[in-house]
């Protein structure tokens, strides 16, 4: 029953199956494989292999095959070589003898897998039996190496340059946007794909190919990146980079490895980004400043997106839109300065209106553009935290640029608090507040902030200017959250002095109604009491005024009361704070005058005059002791601004010695009541603001040798450096300090022996 | 002969435990792999060739039982005992994550090989189509493809419909009863894999109606239970018997209508008359290529193909034979696949080809003694390596060669059959005496040395390696008692065994000086 035969006829079985495969595979090859009998090839095949004769069975199957791939190498590719030869193929601009070649190419390769699928049919058990013992590869991958070695990397023939020029070249026409057949490119490189470089155990593709693709490439953009830095203007440069980078990408899809694409892209990204990164942005009237001018949200967009596909791309944007921020802040400081140039050269005159509105236009500048570039962020740069970093660097730059910073931003908001909000909706008010509140955050000394904040917020309050108490709350609410408690419990108590007060003025009210009529004052007193240390006022410098007798005798009765109630407190009246309601009788009619304590007091000096007499400036300022500023400022109003209730000689806008003041009898007005409006000194004046910031200075010392007495509690002993640092830590929530100042402190601390050098430190 | 084998799958059972307990996961492979050892049995003590593993912290190994089957149920005793006996948090981790029914699925071939008919019948050849109305909108029907023979195979009605009223259809419209197009092919389902798929429970009264249409009453039953006991142990055992029933029906579609009843090999079991009756050929020649014409139960094969075997012609499906065999997956759908419907496979016996087919068609196969060492050739050449071990299992289970002994063992070197090669090693040492002057003995011993190529002096022969363990184990030699330099028992008191043994040992260095041969 065995089957098995033995050695003795097994040279001749051999050499008889062999002829028969042999001439099988032949068949194969030449397709005619229709008239085969698998069942019998296979039979063949499996008693060579058990016959102890795979190996040469094996070889002999790499011969013919072998044979076979030379003819069809010298039969068939060679005669379909490009024309010219590879180096000149370029003579042959649409490249049809290329594509005919890949077409050869891609039918002998088709034709040998095919026969290679047959021919692994047959020798399955080959397979299965003798390739696994011998270490060997399996036929079809033995096809595949021999396919390799004798078509695409032949010894004999230069198929794999022209294979790789005309695939170079086909590439090379697509891009030049010729219309090429992928079909024919593909199925090459799927070949190239499939084939196995022996040595590195890659494909022949990354072997052979990529490579020198990948140097094309890189040469082509090259060239057509200088060509186009040239020729285009920078959203033409950026589209045609997207383009190239999009259909690179569709290239790899359709017809390259995958593995390719990262390699091509970089390449590309290498070529047309990061080498002209500069010269895009720099480019003149289309490069990225002219984008930001003309608000190109679409070209900023690409723009980022380009970049930042590059290292230092975004990175040159940032610090490109940084300068130019820069740059136009500094033209926003710069108007404002020859402004207030002007203004200087006009403070002789008076004109202090100019003064605010120089401040508003400043925040209201910095505020658009601070909104031109949240837009640009929010459209083009997809709110990259980086890019606000960098903005928030430069508007932080340049507002401190600016020493008037402070004072301008408390203008603003005292502006919008006062009139801007009355045709607002609350939600618009909430909306500049909050803008205001960016601002604020750049400033760095926000302690000279709050004091200009607690100067307006006085007047507003006091004044009765403030439009809303929620939108007054608001805003303490919104600098609480960005400064902490500490920063706004002084501007609390300004609140709440005033609500503490109008109770104060009812229960004044019962007391005078419980008083003889005599005693009663023959005016109605309304007096706020403010804690002095929430208030801005200087108690010492606490203006003189003579008050006429009336109402002397109605403060001194609050006085009597308030200090009857409070034992052990001190009133001190700050007249130049105050408003007073009287009545005037002119020719045509009567009026009710809204003025300020001062003007009070120089109107009733006219009372005592006949019709036609007149007051010199030296007179009023004699008997009112009103100081000079501020007489200057309260007769101002009264006779230059819209409400004219005295008349001056001689006329002008300016207030001087000698003039002559006359009661107007002829004024007439529409309304009955009229509000004769202080003009208000809005910025300071030079010396006012030495003042002020000599103030800040001392207030300062004080904040900085709090801070150190503080951290000395805690720790006991530390060094100087990491004292200063602690204490610019604590501090710079509030303003920068200087380290010089804080040595000072320091040494001054010392001095009063808060502190003490630690025994053995010099 | 059925005895045999069951005493040999003990054997077998007995080495996977041990195997398993020791972490040599080369032998837990071919236990597995080639001799089908059970891998959810358990010994006398309960333990389950998993639990050993995972008791004696063998990671690899527990991965391999798993994948190739093993089962490890959280609600099962043996199932718990593997979870708490696992002897690191790893294995645990793979005990707790490993799907049971997944792992069964994807590892059993043959199961696996129906279920993909099924799931893939539009390019697995199927040769039938159901259409079906959809309840909902008379108008649309839904088609669905099987195969006939499966059908035939598994239910009595089928094989009724597709033997008269359907013989011809090539699509069915079943417009008696609405189906459920899911009723429909869980149906197949079970059908095709014995699974018993879950219902959703408002398509129940659709499904009894639907096996009661079919006649398949016990499926009926199963479904008309209201409180199914869906438990993972119960399913478990209802899926066992329904894959018994299964494969029995298979092999009794092969048997009976595939062969015509026909008998190759005469087993005391078979009655002689019968035997007789079956051996003439139930067809008439036309002409060499030409299909047959079959007559009797064979003409209802619902064939499409037919191999002829010298004279005798046997009627295939190709779903089947293509599946189950790359040999006539390549003859059938490779490019060598031809129109003409008949195939001959030369030099070879109809009785052995019966054989592989009932292989190929029922995954098992009695191999009477006689022919084991042919199927085994034949297994090897058309590449069904389960055979070959089924082949291999029956030549070792025997006690004396069924084979030319030097024939047995040049095989088993050929074809790379460990079991048969070690059966014959110890066949040789038990009897060395006899063959010690035999020509052929000492050609074996010269091959076997030749088999390593370039071989150097300290290279040993593999055949005389064996040789020497198997004496050992024949004459009780323990074997710390043995010299490691010279091979021999080199103690003070020396035992008569071990006497004899080394008195063979200097046989055997002898012939190996004879031959100018140095191990």
């Amino acid at each position: 029953m065995s089957s098995r035969r033995f050695q003795n006829s097994a040279d001749a079985q051999f050499t008889d199956n062999w002829d028969r495969l042999a001439q099988a595979i032949r068949e194969i090859h030449k397709k005619n494989a229709s008239i085969l009998s698998f069942e019998e090839l296979y039979r063949n095949a499996y008693n060579m292999v058990l016959h102890k004769n795979g190996d040469k069975l094996y070889n002999g199957v790499r011969e013919v095959i072998t044979q076979h791939l030379e003819e069809v190498a010298v039969a068939q590719v060679v005669p379909a070589f490009p024309l010219s030869g590879a180096s000149s193929s370029q003579t042959n601009p649409n490249g049809a003898g290329g594509a005919n070649f890949l077409k050869v190419l891609k039918c002998v390769w088709e034709d040998h897998t095919t026969c290679m699928l047959m021919i692994r049919d047959i020798l399955m058990y080959m397979d299965r039996v003798y390739a696994k013992t011998a270490n060997v590869p399996l036929v079809y991958d033995l096809g595949l190496d021999l396919f390799r070695d004798t078509i695409v990397r032949s010894q004999n023939y230069p198929i794999q340059n022209h294979l790789l020029d005309v695939l170079l070249q086909q590439i090379k026409l697509e891009r030049e946007n010729e219309i090429i057949d992928r079909s024919n490119v593909k199925a090459s490189i799927d070949m190239l794909l499939e084939l196995t470089d022996a040595s590195t155990k890659d494909t022949v593709y990354a072997t052979d190919f990529e490579h020198r693709f990948l140097d094309t490439s890189s040469e082509y953009y090259r060239v057509e990146g200088q060509m186009l830095v040239g020729e285009c203007d920078a959203p033409e440069y950026m589209k045609k980079v997207d383009k190239r980078l999009n259909e690179e990408e569709q290239r790899v899809r359709h017809y390259l490895s995958q593995t390719t694409e990262p390699k091509i892209r970089s390449i590309v990204e290498e070529e047309l980004i990061s080498k002209h990164l500069k010269t895009v942005i720099e480019m003149e009237n289309s490069g990225l400043i002219p984008m930001l001018r003309n608000e190109k949200m679409d070209d900023l967009g690409r723009m980022y997106k380009l970049f930042g596909r590059v290292g230092k791309g975004h990175d040159e944007m940032k610090s490109a839109i940084s300068d130019y921020i820069r740059e136009l802040g500094k033209a926003i400081n710069e108007t404002v300065t020859s402004n207030s140039a002007a203004e200087g050269s006009n403070v002789a005159s008076g004109d202090k209106q100019t003064g605010a509105s120089v401040a508003i236009r400043w925040v209201q500048e910095v505020l658009d553009l601070k909104d031109k570039f949240d837009k640009v962020q929010n459209l083009a740069l997809s709110n990259d935290k980086a890019f606000q970093t960098s903005f928030n660097e430069a508007f932080e730059h340049f507002i401190n640029k600016n020493p008037k910073s402070p004072e301008f931003i408390s203008l603003f908001i005292d502006d919008n608090l006062k009139k801007g909000l009355k045709g607002k909706t609350e939600e618009e008010v909430d909306n500049v507040l909050d803008k205001t509140i960016t601002l604020f955050r750049f400033i760095g000394e926000k302690d000279v902030f709050e004091r200009y904040y607690k100067q307006h917020l006085a007047k507003r309050l006091l004044l009765g200017r403030s439009v809303s108490d929620d939108a007054e709350r608001g805003m303490i609410g919104k600098l609480k959250v960005e400064c902490g408690y500490q920063f706004t419990t002084k501007l609390e108590g300004m609140f709440n002095d005033m609500r503490i007060s109008s109770d104060t003025m009812s229960d004044f009210k019962d007391y005078l109604d419980n008083k003889s009529v005599l005693e009663k004052p023959k005016l109605e007193l309304s007096v706020t009491v403010l804690t002095s240390t929430f208030w801005p006022m200087n108690l010492s410098a606490s203006p003189r005024c003579n008050l006429p007798a009336e109402l002397t005798k109605a403060c001194d009765s609050f006085q009597r009361f308030y200090l009857d109630r409070h034992s052990g407190r001190r009133l001190t009246w700050q007249s130049n704070m105050g408003s007073a309601d009287i009545r005037g009788t002119f020719k045509a009619r009567k009026h009710e005058l809204n003025v300020s304590t001062y003007q009070m007091v120089i109107l009733l000096m006219f009372n005592d005059l006949q019709d036609g007499e007149s007051l010199t400036y030296e007179q009023i300022k004699g008997e009112s002791d009103i100081p000079e500023a501020d007489l200057k400022r309260n007769l101002q109003s009264l006779a230059c601004a819209k409400y004219k209730i005295l008349v001056k000689e001689p006329k002008g806008k300016e207030i001087n010695p000698g003039d002559i003041f006359f009661f107007n009898y002829e004024f007439t007005a529409p309304l009955q009541r009229i509000k004769i409006p202080t003009v208000a000194s809005k910025v300071e004046t030079e010396g006012e603001r030495k003042e002020t910031r000599e103030k800040v200075e001392e207030a300062r010392k004080h904040q900085t040798e709090a801070a150190i007495v503080r951290i000395m509690k805690d720790r006991k002993t530390m060094d100087h450096n990491n004292l200063v640092a602690e204490v610019v830590k604590q501090l710079q929530s509030r303003f920068v300090p200087n380290p010089a100042l804080i040595k000072k402190r320091i040494e001054a601390l010392i001095e009063r022996e808060y502190l003490e050098r630690a025994s053995g430190d010099r | 002969m059925k005895g045999k084998e069951d005493l040999n799958q003990d054997k077998n059972f007995q080495d996977l435990l041990v195997a398993c307990r020791s972490g040599d996961l080369e032998r837990v492979e071919s236990l597995v792999r080639n001799f089908a050892t059970p891998i959810n049995r358990t010994d006398f003590w309960q333990c389950s060739p998993l639990y050993l593993a995972c008791l004696c912290g063998h990671y690899n190994v527990v991965k391999f039982l798993l994948e190739n089957g093993a089962r490890c149920e959280r609600k099962t005793f043996e199932g718990e005992r593997c979870i708490y006996g696992a002897l690191t948090p790893k294995i645990r981790n793979l005990l707790s994550k490993y799907k049971y029914s997944k792992a069964v699925d994807e590892i059993q071939p043959y199961r696996q090989f129906f279920s993909q008919l099924l799931e893939r019948s539009f390019d697995t050849l199927s040769d039938i189509i159901f259409k079906l109305y959809v309840s909902t909108d008379l108008t649309k029907t839904v088609e669905i493809p099987a195969h006939r023979f499966v059908l035939y195979a598994r239910s009595t009605l089928f094989a009724n419909n597709f033997q008269t009223i359907w013989r011809t259809c090539k699509v069915i419209e079943i417009q008696e009863i609405q189906i459920h197009p899911s009723c429909f092919l869980v149906m197949l389902r079970y059908l095709y894999t014995g699974e018993i798929g879950l219902i959703p429970e408002d398509l129940t009264s659709n499904m009894i109606q639907l096996c009661n249409y079919f006649h398949l009453d016990n499926l009926a039953e199963l479904y008309s239970v209201t409180d199914m006991p869906f438990t993972k142990i119960v399913t478990q055992e209802r899926d066992k018997i329904e894959l018994q029933k299964r494969q029995q029906d298979f092999t009794k579609f092969f048997k009976n209508v595939l062969l015509g009843g026909k008998k190759y090999f005469y087993t005391d079991s078979d009655d002689e008359k019968d035997y007789k009756n079956s051996l003439k050929t139930n067809n008439i020649q036309n002409g060499i290529n030409e299909e047959p014409k079959f007559i009797g139960i064979q003409q209802f094969a619902q064939h499409d193909t037919c191999i002829r075997v010298e004279d005798e012609y046997f009627p295939c499906h190709k779903a089947i034979i293509t599946g189950r065999s790359e040999y006539f997956n390549a003859m059938f759908n490779g490019p060598f696949a031809k129109a003409q419907h008949i195939v001959t496979v030369s030099d070879l016996n109809p009785g052995i080809f019966a054989l592989m087919l009932e292989f190929i068609y029922t995954d098992k196969c009695d191999i009477p003694e006689s022919v084991a060492y042919e199927v085994l050739i034949k297994a090897d050449m058309y590449l069904l390596d389960k055979l070959k071990s089924l082949a291999s299992i029956v030549l070792t289970s025997s006690l004396e060669p069924l084979e030319d002994i030097y024939v047995l063992r040049r095989t088993a070197v050929d074809l790379n059959i460990d079991r048969l090669e070690q059966w014959c090693s110890r066949w040789f040492a038990e009897h060395l005496n006899e063959v010690l002057e035999d020509q052929r003995f000492l050609d074996l011993i010269y091959e076997s040395a030749h088999s390593i190529q370039k071989r150097q002096e300290t290279d040993t022969i593999p055949f005389v390696d064996d040789l020497r363990y198997w004496l050992s184990k024949k004459y009780s030699v323990f074997e710390g008692d043995i010299d490691k330099k010279s091979g021999r028992v080199d103690d003070e008191d020396i035992t008569a065994w071990e006497a004899e043994y080394n008195s063979t040992l200097e046989k055997i260095d002898q012939i190996l000086l004879n031959l100018n041969l140095d191990a």
